[in-house]
């Protein structure tokens, strides 16, 4: 690549993650408001009478609302329309903010608030939705009918089983078309969201000054937050060759979601979900994609012609985001059989004996927990996520936060058992982002296709550059094994009393 | 705050009764707030109905007495079970992490499961004991899929014929809607009965949920033997057409031919056996056992003894088994006669695991009713609940049924054990902590399915395109299906046997066929009263507990 189109691409990198500081001041932060129990580091820990009680109450609440939403239809919708501008203005509380995505993340969708849509094509399955068990291209399916409906282990906002699974890019109509997909759990995926942004950040500045820097026949490392990113070369005629770059698009753009580290931010994930799974067209990205037909033939307002225009305002998304934003990060349960927890202990460290933690990496380091949860940099609400560490939380905030994810957001090549058909948007077939183990033991089932049912079958199917590590596993004596895996099923989430999705 | 001052800040239920028997309570957790709304002075105690010849009208049935959950409840003792249970599993999933082989090995030992916790309660062993298959992983099981053509476990999204798939790995996988024991999303339905590769090919089905499935079985067994007492009469006269009635639902007419036999063709309600079966969309099971046994094999590959004996031994089918059964077992695989599945085991599951889960769903709560609060909306339920007989709704969903003897047997059918459970729905049905402390001396058992338990015709537009997805003719033809049980409804979106309808009013919209009248009645209903039989129906609920999690 040469200097000049690398500088554009990676100045398109810097804008698109929006790092480039303004020189005004930033709006107002506040703390995010934290959703599920936090105290909890056991099962006797709840103080389950107190849940038990808002547990109830909430939920009368909501059927109340659900009542009235059929005695007076798309009230309930209406009242979840909210709009950014008025989020900006400060007219809706962030905890407002959070009950309104906890209530678009599991109700239903129906053709009435956009969902689906109503394109004449075969193969869709009945109903007036148009819905498909297999998606059809980048359009998608759509699938299904509530974000809950496939994240849901675990809590609200959790993976989802093997039969949830989505066929990406298929042909509409048989399955082995498709990419099998496991829903992800959204536990901390707004943590996730700005180490991947600073991690873009340090690469991109440390492109641009290799660029300046470099001269003829000199390598440069790139790194950030300890993980490699393989390393770039100034060759002769001063040409800068990006062969050698690893587990990063040439972009410099650090993507932390999808199995194959294919979407940068959580609000985009959360959009391009919205079209693919459920057929909500949200208003940015009908901006984003307005000159292009793959959200459908129709109208500008309404592409996917189902009669319904603004199906989610940016507003909408931003309450998506904020509610997911509150949810409790996951947490290591504490073995409570002392037997059992002196052998986890032991697993901890045969973990990074045999080279797991080389790509699982144990935590990366979070400089700045500010972020907004808005469409820009700037907008509302801009919240502080430190409070979603509790306890765990460096108290010297200037060395920053260490994030217990087991990852290092980067991409791997994982060997021929996982391979797939085909590479998918020029991720080669056998490449896939290193998922956080952090919340493992509530999001089974593991692997990108949920074909694992257990730890065992998860860690025996890695391959490629993690070869090494599984065989070493394979060499554990059954004991050793055991507390291995003793180790990562503790990698677990507070237990708390919900009515379940 | 303590739990006993959280009951007293709830809402109130405006018409609840000032004072209650905790007699009456039985009939509240299983018809809930049903009715007090209808009519107050028509109000009896308790239990509406005796006897299996009366003809109960819905607005009678439905007014029985009741009050809000909320005061019926002790929720400490709920609590704490699920605190312990929840202990348990967490404990459960760190030895299976650390011996997963033996974990493995004891869930399908041959006498099936209770390591949860020790308990002396032969009835809560095997209750847990089913929470734990219904909830395992079951692609850890060296029975689980099969090797036809391909590796163990050899998934099919898409079903192959009556074989099935195998498509998930867990009961609870599609079972979680609304809760556990649930319903399913429209993500997760069922592909059924199609050539393995297009979902066009495939009947699609929509997970139900589980609630009261041991109620409508008794039921079933109950209304099954009147039919049957009721052709086995003496004196019938040959070429007379006999009334089939029970509790004041007809189902159609037999003529005893001059050979001795039976005429059966005016019989579409319910198969020519005479044997009622509420279980699948189509009615194709008269047994949660049956129905469980279908299922483990369809979904997760494993095939009972049972079907393995029925199969190579070309033994009888069991007495309450259906064509639906014998789809199955003919379907089971093209392998040697032991091992049809060609999967790494002969017999999958045996007699003591399907005992252990028919007993699980066997106990599982039954619906409840739970009016809106507000006056408005109130008002707007008991609207609804007159719309829905005045409209020609509860002329298939036929509100409620008398059980004579709340009682089940569940036998092992195993040549290797003996096992019986015996169970009573009065005492030992798991609605949370408070039923169990009743006294159960009732001497009838009213539910409340909103289902006759036929088959109609639901017109073109519903019907699969084809019949019931593999079983040998006589099919169920495609426009028949099994009134579906309403109760429960609110958690059980989306609605229909292909869960196309998002919503009530789309669903209402759907029917045809004999429901023609009813649907058309419901367009011709003004608004205000279209939305307030909806919310009425959305008053049809799950029980509400709150459940731990994850």
């Amino acid at each position: 690549m040469n200097p000049t189109r690398l500088r554009r691409a990676v100045l398109c990198g810097l804008l698109g993650t929006g790092v480039w500081a303004c020189g005004r001041p930033m709006p107002r932060v506040q703390p995010i408001v934290v959703t599920g129990d936090l105290s909890a580091r056991g099962v006797t820990a709840v103080d389950v009478a107190t849940q038990a009680q808002q547990a109830i109450s909430d939920r009368l609440a909501q059927r109340e609302r659900m009542f009235q939403d059929l005695h007076e239809p798309g009230s309930l919708w209406q009242s979840l329309r909210v709009e950014q501008a008025d989020i900006d203005a400060g007219l809706v509380s962030l905890p407002t903010l959070i009950d309104i995505g906890r209530d678009l993340f599991r109700l239903d969708v129906g053709r009435a608030q956009g969902g689906g849509n109503g394109l004449s094509v075969a193969g869709a399955t009945k109903g007036t939705q148009g819905l498909r068990h297999v998606q059809r291209g980048d359009f998608g399916g759509p699938d299904g009918t509530r974000c809950a409906g496939c994240h849901h282990i675990g809590g609200l906002g959790g993976g989802g089983f093997r039969v949830d699974n989505s066929f990406l890019d298929g042909d509409g109509e048989r399955p082995q078309t498709g990419l099998e997909r496991n829903p992800r759990s959204l536990f901390g995926a707004a943590v996730i969201d700005r180490l991947a942004v600073e991690m873009s950040q340090d690469l991109q500045e440390q492109v641009l000054r290799a660029n300046r820097e470099l001269k003829e026949g000199e390598d440069r490392v790139l790194s950030t937050k300890g993980v490699p990113f393989g390393s770039l070369r100034r060759v002769k005629g001063g040409r800068l060759d990006l062969s050698g770059v690893r587990g990063v698009s040439l972009d410099f753009i650090v993507r932390p979601f999808g199995w194959k580290g294919t979407t940068a931010s959580l609000r985009q994930m959360i959009v391009s979900s919205l079209q693919q799974n459920l057929g909500i067209q949200a208003d940015e990205i009908l901006q984003r994609l307005s000159d292009s037909k793959a959200l459908g033939d129709g109208p500008k307002d309404d592409p996917d012609r189902d009669g319904v225009q603004h199906e989610a305002t940016e507003g909408m998304v931003t309450a998506l985001v904020s509610y997911l934003a509150s949810l409790s990060l996951p947490t290591q349960e504490p073995l409570l059989d002392s037997v059992f927890a002196l052998r986890g202990a032991e697993g901890e460290a045969i973990f990074a004996e045999i080279g797991c933690a080389d790509c699982h990496r144990p935590t990366l380091t979070l400089r700045d927990p500010v972020m907004s949860l808005g469409p820009t940099a700037r907008s509302q609400p801009r919240v502080d996520l430190s409070p979603l560490f509790g306890a765990a939380r460096n108290p010297a905030r200037d060395k920053g936060i260490e994030v217990p994810l087991y990852s290092d957001l980067r991409r791997h090549n994982l060997g021929d058992v996982l391979a797939e058909p085909r590479s998918y948007l020029g991720i080669p077939k056998t490449h896939f982002m290193t998922p956080p183990l952090w919340g493992l033991a509530a999001s089974g089932p593991y692997l990108h296709d949920g074909r694992a049912g257990d730890i065992e079958q998860a860690i025996l199917a890695h391959g490629g550059e993690a070869a090494a590590a599984r065989a070493a596993y394979e060499k554990l004596s059954l004991e050793q094994g055991g507390k291995l895996r003793l180790f990562l099923i503790s990698l677990g989430r507070p237990t708390h009393l919900e009515f379940k999705p | 705050m303590g739990l006993s001052s959280w009951n007293n800040r709830l809402p109130r239920c405006p018409l609840a009764p000032t004072r209650w028997r905790p007699t009456w309570v039985l009939v509240l957790v299983m018809c809930g707030l049903s009715g007090c709304m209808q009519a107050r002075d028509k109000r009896r105690a308790g239990v509406v109905h005796k006897g299996s010849g009366s003809r109960p009208a819905a607005h009678d049935a439905l007014s029985a007495t009741a009050v809000p959950l909320e005061h019926a409840l002790d929720l400490q003792p709920y609590l704490r079970d699920l605190i312990e249970a929840a202990s348990a599993k967490r404990h459960e999933r760190h030895i299976v992490a650390y011996e997963p082989l033996e974990a493995v090995t004891s869930i399908f030992s041959i006498s099936p499961p209770s390591r949860q916790m020790e308990t002396p309660d032969e009835l809560e062993k095997h209750f847990r004991g089913g929470e734990e298959l219904f909830e395992t992983d079951l692609s850890l099981f060296p029975g689980f899929g099969d090797a036809m053509g391909a590796k163990q476990p050899n998934m099919h999204r898409i079903h192959r014929g009556a074989h099935g798939g195998p498509d998930s790995a867990s009961c609870r996988s599609c079972h979680h809607r609304g809760g556990d024991d649930g319903a399913g999303e429209y993500t997760e339905a069922a592909l059924t009965g199609g050539d393995g590769v297009r979902v066009s090919s495939a009947a699609e089905r929509n997970p139900p949920a589980l609630h009261g499935g041991g109620s409508l079985q008794v039921l079933a067994r109950e209304v099954t033997a009147v039919l049957q007492k009721q052709i086995a009469s003496p004196g019938q006269v040959p070429g007379h057409w006999y009334h089939l009635e029970v509790q004041g639902t007809d189902f159609g007419e037999v003529r005893f031919l001059p050979d001795g036999g039976l005429d059966t063709s005016r019989l579409v309600a319910i198969d020519p056996d005479l044997v009622v079966r509420p279980f699948g969309w189509k009615g194709t099971h008269s047994t949660l056992r049956r129905f469980a046994e279908e299922a483990f094999q369809v979904h997760h590959g494993l095939n009972s003894t049972a079907l393995l004996q029925m199969s190579y031994l070309f033994g009888p089918l069991p007495k309450d088994a259906s064509a639906a059964t014998r789809a199955v077992r003919d379907n089971l695989g093209d392998g040697p006669p032991q091992n049809p599945d060609r999967d790494q085991l002969n017999e999958d599951l045996r007699g003591p695991h399907l005992t252990t889960m028919a007993v699980y769903l066997s106990l599982l709560p039954n619906p409840v009713i739970e009016p809106p609060r507000g006056q408005v909306l109130l008002a707007a339920f008991r609207q609804g609940l007159r719309a829905f007989t005045r409209l020609g709704c509860a002329g298939c969903h036929k509100p409620s049924w008398e059980i004579e003897k709340p009682t089940w047997i569940e036998h092992s059918e195993d040549a290797s054990s003996s096992l019986t459970i015996e169970l009573d729905l009065r005492r030992d049905i798991r609605n949370g902590p408070p039923l169990r402390k009743l006294d159960a001396d009732l001497s009838t058992y009213t539910i409340f399915p909103f289902s006759d338990l036929k088959r109609h015709d639901m017109g073109a537009a519903l019907a699969d395109h084809a019949g019931e997805p593999g079983a040998p003719p006589p099919q169920i033809p495609p426009s028949y299906f099994l009134t579906r049980p309403l109760w429960g409804l609110a958690d059980s979106a989306p609605y229909l046997h292909d869960g196309r309808a998002a919503t009530l009013h789309e669903a209402i919209l759907a029917h045809g066929g004999e429901a023609q009248t009813a649907q058309t009645a419901y367009l011709q209903a003004t608004v205000e009263e279209q939305r307030a039989l909806q919310v009425f129906l959305y008053s049809l609920s799950r029980p509400l507990f709150p459940e731990l999690t994850p």
